[in-house]
């Protein structure tokens, strides 16, 4: 029995010298984060800040994973376990960069006198990017799949 | 053997998981959370949802945590200079890269956020929700670490692109939700510590549970996400991400900018504007026949330089960057002459300015970032240029005609346009 198990009978283990200090150090960088805020609220504006905090947890766990979830739930009925696999993976790389680089692509930032400003024709780069991965990766599962089945038969 | 390191009582990242335990012993509530616990138990067992996969993109997160935190005090540092670290004025090209790595770092995180939270998602929900006052406060301090983690890269992501959806400065909210997220951060792997030895112990297998043949990622469930799919997918999003937008700081990947905010080499001059002439309310300075640079000594005694005279002046080349705090950098050829001779040409000797400081003023009349300070050392030196072309070329006024401060190793915040005064402090 390998020695790194837990002591499962015994409880969770209780946190040592070193996880006390991280979490002693932790909590006082925590709340003087929260001190800044509260002290440069002219600029920090404490109440929105704080908003955005909470807001964005809960926009990841109740909006952007049950997205995630759902579609993979749908990805199920998809036959073919590569094909399955890479439309995950195309789906999903091609979601977070989407994701990532949405405010460059709607250019709600660009600036009226400055060409320099998000100058490059992002949205269009970003529906050739879906356009590539999405089936290159559908194709990529096909052929994959097609291969396995030959080598089973 | 390793079977087992799935089935203690720490298992999820988030927190103690008890076994399945008696379904349906009780009413309808313990029925629901007999099933949870069950869910958790598959969770973990799972490879996609893993303890071991969790640890190890938590140290890869965290590593590029650490080094936006870094990189993200630097530059603060930078802009609200501390006597105990000065900054040296080489290697001029430093800001530049420290600063594109905090962009670049940045950006590649969001899909390794994504990917860490994904894995440990089935683990959230439990009930009872807590089962002591450490586990309350662990679960507690997830809120900050979540929330302040994703609050990071959107208003990162948004602020590159210019785009300020929220109501507070972007600097001063980015700066407390960075120490936030350090702090939670610190929390959140002391309370991992276990987890931490058990997938890092000693003799561990280095792939883990998930990656063996009899494992249930390739076996139980085929139909399920595999603890493989989870790495392609943050490997393959994180490395795309960086190859189409890094070209914004790093010339050679600059033919594959398809995402990125700038293009290093499009702008007046062949290189980007931060604020134009016109935003700033300055496109006449650069026509202006009464153009003067007011040079204030340190004991308030005032002197102006002409263009005219300003050209007489040693000319002096320097190939300097510039390298804005969002991120993108260019190098460009400057033309002009050394801070120095102008200060000794208005009357003002080394001798008289040796622990001075020289604050740098534009004549800018909206917006912030109106001058800059040059601290003693840097203004000494001959690459501390008030420059006058750029790329050969007149400089343009969206560039600062006539006048501009560039000096090596510095935001393009702090180098000044339009300038119109110096003062030694
Ligand atoms: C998408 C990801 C990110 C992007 C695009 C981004 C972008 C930026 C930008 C543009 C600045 C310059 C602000 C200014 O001086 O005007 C900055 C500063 C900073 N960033 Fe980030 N950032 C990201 C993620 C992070 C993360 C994950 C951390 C910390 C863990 C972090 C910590 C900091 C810090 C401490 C500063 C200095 C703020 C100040 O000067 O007061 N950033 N970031």
């Amino acid at each position: 029995m390998s020695a790194a198990r837990p002591p499962s009978a015994a409880g969770p283990p209780r946190p040592g010298p070193l996880a006390w200090t991280l979490i002693v150090a932790g909590t006082a960088t925590m709340l003087w984060a929260v001190i800044g805020v509260f002290v440069e609220a002219e600029q920090s504006n404490p109440r929105n800040w704080l908003g955005w905090v909470l807001g964005a947890a809960l926009v990841h766990d109740l909006v952007l994973l049950p997205c995630v979830l759902a579609v993979g739930a749908a990805i199920v009925f998809v036959p073919g376990r590569a094909k399955r696999a890479w439309l995950r993976w195309g789906l999903a790389v091609a979601s977070v960069i989407t994701l990532a680089t949405f405010p460059v692509a709607m250019r709600w930032g660009a600036s009226p006198t400055d060409p320099s400003e998000l100058p490059l024709p992002v949205a269009r780069n970003l529906a050739v990017m879906w356009a590539v991965v999405v089936p290159g990766a559908l194709i990529v599962g096909a052929l994959v799949d097609r291969r396995r089945e030959g080598t089973h038969r | 053997m390793r079977i087992h390191r799935t089935s203690g009582r720490r298992v999820g990242t988030l927190g103690p998981m008890e076994s399945p335990g008696p379904a349906g012993a009780g009413g309808p509530l313990s029925r629901a959370n007999a099933a949870l616990q069950r869910r958790r138990v598959d969770a973990a067992r799972s490879g996609a949802h893993s303890e071991d996969l969790a640890a190890r993109l938590g140290v890869v997160l965290g590593a590029a945590f650490t080094v936006c935190f870094l990189t993200g005090v630097l530059s603060h540092l930078h802009q609200h200079p501390v006597t105990w670290f000065p900054i040296p004025p080489v290697p001029a090209g430093a800001y530049r890269v420290s600063q594109g790595m905090h962009v670049a770092t940045g950006l590649a995180s969001i899909p390794l956020l994504l990917a860490k939270l994904y894995v440990v998602s089935p683990h959230l929900p439990r009930w009872p929700p807590v089962d002591d006052a450490l586990d309350a406060f662990a679960r507690l301090t997830l809120l900050p670490l979540v929330g302040g983690s994703v609050l990071l890269l959107f208003t990162g992501a948004a602020n590159i692109a210019s785009w300020y959806p929220w109501d507070f400065f972007f600097p001063v909210g980015h700066w407390w939700a960075a120490w936030l997220v350090i702090g939670a951060m610190l929390v959140h792997v002391g309370l991992q510590l276990p987890v931490l030895r058990r997938v890092f112990a000693a003799g561990a297998d280095p792939a883990g549970p998930g990656e063996g043949v009899a494992e249930p990622d390739g076996g139980a469930d085929r139909r399920r996400v595999s603890r493989r799919g989870v790495i392609a997918f943050a490997a393959g999003s994180a490395g795309l991400l960086t190859l189409f937008t890094a070209g914004q700081t790093f010339p050679p990947l600059r033919r594959l900018t398809a995402f990125a905010p700038r293009r290093p080499d499009i702008g007046p001059q062949g290189f980007p504007v931060n604020r134009t002439a016109v935003a700033a309310g300055t496109e006449s300075l650069a026509t202006d026949g009464d153009y003067r640079l007011v040079v204030v000594g340190p004991g308030g005694d005032e002197s102006s330089l002409t263009l005219g005279q300003l050209r007489e002046l040693p000319r002096v080349e320097r190939e300097l960057p510039i390298a804005c705090v969002e991120g993108w950098s260019a190098s460009v050829h400057w033309a002009g002459v050394t801070l120095s001779s102008v200060l000794e040409e208005a009357g003002i000797p080394v001798a008289d300015r040796r622990d001075r400081e020289v604050r740098v003023s534009s004549a800018q009349k909206r917006g912030l970032y109106g001058s800059s300070t040059v601290d003693p050392t840097l203004a000494s030196r001959d690459d501390c240029l008030l420059a006058l072309e750029a790329n050969g070329e007149a400089l343009h006024p969206d560039h600062g005609a006539p006048l501009r401060l560039i000096a090596p190793n510095r935001p393009g915040v702090l180098q000044t346009k339009w300038v119109t005064s110096l003062e030694v402090l």
